[in-house]
C-alpha cells in the first residue's frame, strides 16, 4: 500500500478501508503540517489544523481532486481555507480534536537560537502581509509560489481557467511588493513566471 | 519550522486512531440514510405501480456517460428494494485531468481482485498475494449519468436493472 499512488489509494479509501485513508495522512500531514503552520504561526494551532484538513478530505470526498496523481495540491487548497477557518472548523471538529493529546510546542531545535528571532519576525510579517490578501488570492499564491505548482496544476486543483489563476497571482504579488521588503519574500518571484 | 517537524508520538497515533473511526463511522449514517431511501422509495412505489401496470416494463435507450466522477461498483445485478445497488461508491478524478482519470471497470475490477465483496473482507488487511475471482462486468448509464457496473454478462442487463445500456459513442472512462 505505501507504494501505491494517490488515485490507488484514494479509491481504497472511498472505498471503505481505513488503513488507505490513514496511509494518505501519514504520506502528506508533514507537508499540510508545513503549509498549517506558514499561516498560523503556531505549532499547536497548525496540527489541530491539519487534522481538521484530514477530516474535511473525508467529509468532502466526492469533490476531491487528483491533480498529477497527487493529492496534495487539493489537500493546499483545503488548508488555507481552515486556517482561515479555523474556529469555525475547530467547531465542527471540537469533539474529535478535544481528544487528542495536547501539542507539546517544543522550539525547533534544528535553528540556531541567533537567527530565531530575527527569523521568527521574518516569518511574522509574512504572515500578516499573506494574511491580508483576498482570500481567493491567499490560495493561489499558496500553491504556486510557496508551494511551486504549476499555474496549470493550480488551476486545476482550485477549477479555475489559467487565465484567473495567472492574474489573481500578479495581482497578489503586486500587494505583497508593496508590503514586503525584498528581503523578506521567501520565495523567488521570477518562478511564478516560468511556471 | 521546517517540513520535517512533525506531530508528536502520542498526537500522531491519537489522530491516526480519530480519523480511522470518522471514516468507519460513514457505513452508520448510510444505513440511516437508506432506511430514509426505503420509506420514500416505498412511497413513490406504490405511486408508480400504476404506472408501471399500464406502461409495462420501459425500455431505456443506450445513454452517454455524462457524469465520472463517480461510479456504483455493485456487488449484485439486482436492485435492492430502495431502488439503490449494495456494492461501493468510488470517486473518480474530475473532468480536469483526463490523463490520470482511471476506466469504470478497471477501478471495479480492482475492487473485485481485492475481495472487496467477499463476506469475511476485512478493509485492514494487506492486499491478497492472489486476487480474488473477478466475475464478468457490464457498465450501464443511471439516470443521472453515472456509472453501475454490475457484475453480469448478459447482454440485457441494463434493461432488467431499469438502467440504459451505454451509448455505442461513449467509452466507458
Amino acid at each position: 500500500m505505501q507504494g501505491d499512488s494517490d488515485a490507488a489509494l484514494w479509491l481504497a479509501a472511498t472505498s471503505g478501508s481505513q488503513r488507505a485513508f490513514v496511509e494518505i495522512f501519514d504520506r502528506y500531514r508533514q507537508r499540510v503540517l508545513a503549509a498549517a503552520f506558514r499561516q498560523t504561526d503556531s505549532f499547536d494551532l497548525a496540527e489541530e489544523a491539519t487534522a481538521v484538513v484530514f477530516l474535511e478530505l473525508w467529509r468532502l470526498r466526492k469533490k476531491v481532486r487528483i491533480v498529477d496523481d497527487s493529492l496534495l495540491p487539493w489537500l493546499f487548497v483545503v488548508t488555507t481555507n481552515v486556517c482561515r477557518n479555523l474556529t469555525r472548523a475547530k467547531r465542527r471538529y471540537g469533539a474529535m480534536l478535544a481528544k487528542l493529546p495536547p501539542s507539546l510546542e517544543e522550539p525547533d531545535v534544528a535553528d540556531g537560537v541567533d537567527e530565531d528571532i530575527s527569523r521568527e519576525e521574518t516569518r511574522r510579517r509574512v504572515r500578516r502581509a499573506l494574511a491580508s490578501l483576498d482570500a481567493r488570492d491567499q490560495v493561489v499564491v499558496q500553491l504556486v509560489m510557496l508551494e511551486e505548482y504549476s499555474v496549470v496544476d493550480a488551476a486545476s486543483a482550485l477549477a479555475l481557467p489559467v487565465g484567473t489563476v495567472k492574474s489573481r497571482l500578479y495581482r497578489a504579488r503586486d500587494r505583497l511588493r508593496t508590503i514586503l521588503a525584498p528581503a523578506d519574500i521567501p520565495w523567488r518571484e521570477e518562478a511564478a513566471d516560468e511556471r | 519550522m521546517n517540513d520535517e517537524r512533525d506531530i508528536s508520538p502520542a498526537r500522531l497515533t491519537a489522530m491516526r486512531e480519530a480519523l480511522a473511526a470518522h471514516v468507519a463511522s460513514e457505513p452508520v449514517r448510510a444505513h440511516r440514510t437508506r432506511r430514509r431511501r426505503v420509506i420514500i422509495g416505498s412511497v413513490l412505489s406504490l405511486v408508480a405501480v400504476g404506472g408501471v401496470a399500464v406502461a409495462g416494463l420501459r425500455v431505456l435507450a443506450p445513454a452517454e456517460l455524462a457524469d465520472t466522477s463517480i461510479a456504483m461498483c455493485a456487488s449484485e445485478a439486482k436492485r435492492n428494494a430502495d431502488g439503490g445497488f449494495n456494492g461501493g461508491e468510488v470517486a473518480m478524478s474530475g473532468p480536469f485531468n483526463p490523463g490520470v482519470r482511471s476506466d469504470v471497470l478497471e477501478l471495479c475490477t480492482r475492487m473485485w481482485e481485492e475481495g472487496t465483496y467477499e463476506p469475511d473482507f476485512d478493509p485492514l488487511s494487506l492486499p491478497p498475494e492472489e486476487p480474488f475471482p473477478v466475475p464478468p462486468l457490464t457498465v450501464c448509464v443511471a439516470p443521472n449519468g453515472t456509472a453501475v457496473v454490475v457484475p453480469s454478462d448478459a447482454p440485457e442487463i441494463c434493461t432488467a436493472l431499469q438502467l440504459a445500456p451505454v451509448a455505442a459513442t461513449s467509452s466507458p472512462r
